[in-house]
């Protein structure tokens, strides 16, 4: 509890009315300058008996979705038992690192808020500080207040971004029909003979249908997998070393793997595959590996939000979540490890453009992506493999 | 928004009221003097030098007072203006040093005794009226507290001592020499100067307590959006009623205000200074 600085107006004006009416004995001022005293105390103890316990502060809205860069807005409900003699203000709202957060609306019962992020992923927790005056003005203490359960999802750009769909021209492997002229054995159309054509895919009874010497010959789909997959990885050698401001490149790399695996996820499903994110995330028992299947952009974003809490991954993790995938997301500074270079490099692979980072090796399929690049040469490799 | 206005116009009112009330309890005692006088004054042999003073105050605070809704005054100005007279005092001690002209002397004691009647008869209204102004106007308390009491007890030392004589007063200057005579006999007698009984002093007492506490607990607070007036009259009510209990309490103990009122106030200012670890 501190003094405010009425507080030490009135506890100076009181001492000072009960000195000089004593020495000129007006008695009355010195009863007055003795009521101050009380009623100050009084108000103190209203003070001092106020806590958190009569204190609650309540999101309407406890899991906020928006798009990078965007605003949402979100209304905090405060209740005070105290609220008739013990004043209750906001001072503070802080959002987690990466969230502007602004107070648009303060009304004595709810404040609105409006959470702008810079980055995107998944942000957890809202710390409210709260000051609280006594009836008289005199006296202030502060209490915090954090709301570990709201959630912010800020969601990357490139989910909405207009992008150039790489379809697979010519494909032998796949589960599912590729719309698209290829290697599969459903027939997709009737075309003219090409030399490349396989000769027993021309149309002989049409051919000797058609007036002229034309040939036309039949033209088979291609086949494209059900379900890609793209794993994460975040190394401990990448994230835990050298970097003065690690809060601030976490989010900054975090927020470049969102976004590319939105540009990936996002290909992937309009071509007609399933998305599956692999990465590593941390359970009462340690870290495991854990998928997010998407099938369509409402899933993925869901899927990328997950995976944007994921944990470190050690080597034996790296290395089972590059096994399980057909792309790899992870930073420049990751490949600065051996191991792990030498895996990532045999797949194609998204690289978070980090700066001072000297990978050990990158492999010929490898895009190093900084958040704008164009994603569809790994769509391209992985798909016609 | 319009909740903040509404707090903002009802303290505005509050600090009205209570300096409504302080200033009437200030005009009750100076009235109180005012009718002793007139009825204690003998005009008779009312001299030049007196007449000019009392005239020259009148305008002089009409002069300031219509000036003053136009120009913003230094402190010092209304000083100089009403104490210019006293000014007077330094040359004419000069010249009798000088020439031993006992005129002078006659002179300085006429000039200084009018001035000190003037100033109770014209001030006084001006002055209670003034610091009514600066407790809607002024922000810090204990200026104003110290401004009040000394308000007070000068109001309630010319009121006082006039309510107890009953010989004639000469004029003005025997209103000024009355007063000096009071003070001096107050101080040697080591009597308790201002303690007066009667209805309408203890009326006066009670506003000013009243108007007072209520400007200090209510009517000087910050925008404290949702607190409502009524929840704080509270505060000082029941202040009010602790000192009821204690005075009646500890009188069967002492009668001495310094144990029963004074020291209790300094050491629990001290307290509450000290709880809240004395950061202003």
């Amino acid at each position: 509890m501190r003094l405010t600085r009425r507080g030490g107006d009135y506890l100076k004006a009181s001492a000072v009315t009960a000195i000089i009416s004593t020495i000129l004995d007006v008695r009355i001022a010195i009863a007055l300058a003795l009521a101050m005293v009380v009623a100050a105390l009084t108000s103190q103890i209203l003070l001092a008996t106020s806590s958190r316990r009569n204190i609650s502060m309540r999101m309407d809205n406890s899991h906020v979705t928006v798009f990078k860069e965007e605003q949402a807005l979100g209304r905090l409900a405060i209740t005070s038992r105290r609220r008739r003699f013990v004043s209750v203000e906001v001072s503070s709202v802080e959002g987690p690192e990466g969230i502007e957060v602004r107070v648009i609306e303060r009304t004595p019962d709810y404040l609105t808020l409006s959470f702008v992020p810079r980055c995107s992923g998944r942000f957890q927790g809202l710390v409210a500080t709260f000051v609280l005056k006594d009836p008289l003005q005199l006296f202030h203490k502060s209490i915090e207040f954090s709301k570990t359960d709201f959630i912010i999802d800020s969601l990357p750009r490139s989910l909405v971004t207009e992008i150039k769909v790489a379809r697979p021209m010519s494909l032998t492997l796949g589960e599912r029909a590729g719309r698209t002229r290829g290697s599969g054995q459903e027939f997709y159309a009737v075309d003219e003979y090409h030399p490349e054509t396989e000769k027993k895919d021309i149309l002989w009874k049409k051919v000797a249908r058609l007036p002229g010497d034309q040939l036309v010959a039949r033209i088979r789909e291609s086949n494209i997998p059900k379900t890609l997959r793209i794993g994460v990885i975040k190394s401990p050698r990448g994230h835990t070393n050298g970097a003065n401001n690690k809060g601030e490149n976490q989010l900054l790399w975090m927020d470049i793997a969102c976004e590319g695996a939105g540009a990936l996820g996002k290909m992937l499903i309009s071509i007609g595959c399933d998305v599956e994110l692999v990465y590593a995330v941390g359970t009462d028992n340690g870290v495991g590996i854990l998928t997010s299947y998407a099938l369509d952009l409402s899933e993925l974003s869901t899927a990328i939000m997950e995976m944007s809490v994921c944990s470190l991954s050690d080597s034996t993790q790296a290395a089972e979540i590059i096994l399980q995938s057909d792309i790899s997301i992870t930073g420049m500074k990751d490949l600065e490890h051996e191991p792990l270079a030498r895996e990532v490099s045999k797949k194609p692979a998204l690289l978070v453009e980090e700066a001072e980072a000297s990978p050990y090796t990158v492999g010929e399929i490898a895009v190093i992506y900084s958040g704008t690049e164009d994603v569809s040469r790994l769509i391209y490799a992985v798909i016609s493999r | 928004m319009s909740s903040i206005s509404n707090v903002s116009s009802k303290r505005n009112v509050v600090k009205i009221v209570c300096a409504a009330l302080t200033a009437l309890s200030l005009l009750i005692l100076y009235l109180i003097f005012l009718g002793r006088y007139v009825s204690l004054a003998n005009w008779s042999s009312l001299s030049q030098i007196e007449t000019w003073i009392f005239i020259t105050m009148i305008i002089r605070v009409i002069a300031l007072v219509a000036l003053r809704t136009r120009y913003q005054f230094q402190p010092l100005v209304p000083i100089i203006l009403f104490s210019v007279e006293s000014l007077l005092i330094p040359p004419l001690l000069g010249m009798y040093i000088f020439t031993g002209y006992a005129g002078y002397a006659q002179a300085m004691g006429t000039i200084l005794t009018a001035w000190l009647g003037v100033s109770a008869l014209v001030l006084s209204p001006y002055l209670a009226f003034s610091f009514a102004r600066s407790m809607i106007t002024e922000s810090s308390l204990w200026g104003l507290m110290t401004l009040s009491i000394l308000e007070f007890a000068s109001m309630l030392f010319i009121s006082s001592v006039l309510a107890k004589t009953n010989q004639p007063i000469s004029g003005l200057t025997g209103l000024g020499a009355f007063f000096v005579i009071s003070l001096r006999d107050q101080i040697s007698n080591a009597s308790v100067p201002f303690a007066s009984t009667g209805l309408l002093f203890s009326l006066s007492a009670l506003m000013f307590y009243i108007g007072l506490l209520a400007h200090a607990t209510m009517g000087t607070r910050e925008a404290g959006l949702e607190l409502r007036l009524h929840n704080l009259l509270l505060l000082p009510l029941i202040a009010t009623m602790f000192i009821f209990m204690w005075t009646s309490v500890s009188v069967a103990f002492t009668s001495d205000i310094l144990y029963i009122l004074t020291i209790p106030t300094l050491v629990l200012a001290m307290v509450v200074w000290g709880v809240a670890r004395g950061k202003a």
